[in-house]
């Protein structure tokens, strides 16, 4: 899970204290879900495209004298269509999946820092180009100083309800657990 | 709202892949669709209306031996090719137009009794219609009256450059005998 060490602002001891309920964003069942999913859609957009492919092929095979111009715009459709089914289903499935899956790991395998402080989500969205979208959330750590830290934006609804103090630990600027007063 | 905005986004890709796509496949439905001049016979037709491609099927129901393909077009698909005007097998041609083609025809042995364009004597094209009678062959293909317009009579010739009238095969010659056979 990687190294802790204490956030030079103040100093809290690991989560094992009565009371606190812990939040975890990242698991690594997560990752094997994400990893299957993943390569499950791999395999049904490379099935996808074969299809369309054999289609076009069977289509083309089909063409005779009185229907070659018929079935030649009936290839023409059945590519055009597929391939921008296949491109959408890269787009937003595959290639976002893929993401995920290296954003958690990151998290998994970074290094942890521990702060205390209170966090509040500042309203501002944020897409790292080549990589996932974000939350940006605004810490004010107990020493006062204030900072920016980044939240997935598919562990949003992880976040709990209560506003007051709490204990984060960070991977870089990314929030990867929580630590809440019951 | 996001979806739709990334959507957006991405159409120049999709418009791009729709145009790549039709390049291709055209491309393609030409490879399948044509064949070396060895392997097809061409018949080009001047007339004011023609059912190409029915008339290319009706005569493939007999295709001589090693011809894959028989292709029917009218004369303006050769307009900015000369090699394909030149290189085709077979014409049919009203008789007013005859003349400004005819060297592109080479003489014909016409069968007995049939009626002939003939230029000093040396026949050329064998009579496909005949306007007086109003009665010819393939006419359900091949319109040889203009709407509206006074109809001549049609003749059919075998091409100079043809590679079935003899230089490889008689192929052109028995497309003719069929299409002079046809309704």
């Amino acid at each position: 899970m990687g190294n802790i060490r204490r956030c030079p602002c103040q100093g809290m001891n690991p989560c094992y204290n009565r009371g606190m309920r812990r939040i975890e964003l990242y698991t690594a069942e997560e990752l094997a879900l994400l990893r299957r999913k993943n390569q499950r859609n791999t395999l049904l957009l490379a099935g996808f495209c074969l299809a369309v492919l054999l289609g076009c092929v069977l289509l083309a095979a089909t063409a005779g004298t009185l229907n070659a111009p018929q079935r030649e715009g009936e290839t023409i459709l059945l590519s055009s269509a597929g391939g921008i089914a296949a491109i959408a289903f890269y787009t937003f499935a595959v290639s976002e999946g893929r993401r995920a899956e290296e954003h958690t790991r990151h998290m998994l395998e970074g290094e942890r820092t521990r702060c205390r402080g209170q966090i509040s989500l500042t309203g501002e969205r944020v897409a790292v180009p080549g990589s996932i979208r974000l939350y940006r959330l605004l810490l004010e750590e107990e020493g006062g100083k204030k900072r920016r830290v980044n939240l997935y934006e598919k562990k949003r609804k992880a976040l709990p309800e209560e506003t007051g103090p709490m204990t984060m630990e960070l991977v870089g600027s990314y929030l990867a657990a929580l630590e809440v007063e019951e | 709202m996001n979806v739709l905005r990334r959507i957006l986004r991405q159409l120049p890709l999709y418009l791009a892949w729709i145009v790549l796509s039709a390049i291709f496949w055209s491309w393609i439905f030409t490879l399948v669709t044509d064949t070396r001049p060895e392997n097809k016979v061409t018949l080009l037709v001047s007339a004011p209306a023609l059912e190409d491609r029915p008339l290319a099927a009706a005569l493939e129901e007999e295709k001589p031996e090693g011809i894959r393909m028989i292709k029917v077009h009218p004369f303006s698909y050769a307009v900015f090719d000369e090699g394909s005007f030149l290189n085709a097998d077979l014409y049919v041609v009203p008789e007013s137009k005859a003349a400004e083609f005819l060297d592109a025809f080479v003489p014909v042995d016409p069968p007995p009794g049939a009626a002939v364009y003939a230029v000093e004597g040396v026949p050329y094209g064998i009579r496909i219609y005949t306007a007086a009678a109003g009665e010819g062959a393939a006419m359900d293909y091949i319109q040889y009256v203009p709407a509206g317009g006074i109809g001549e009579d049609y003749y059919l010739f075998l091409g100079a450059n043809s590679l079935h009238a003899g230089k490889k095969d008689f192929a052109a010659l028995m497309v003719a005998e069929k299409l002079l056979r046809l309704e």
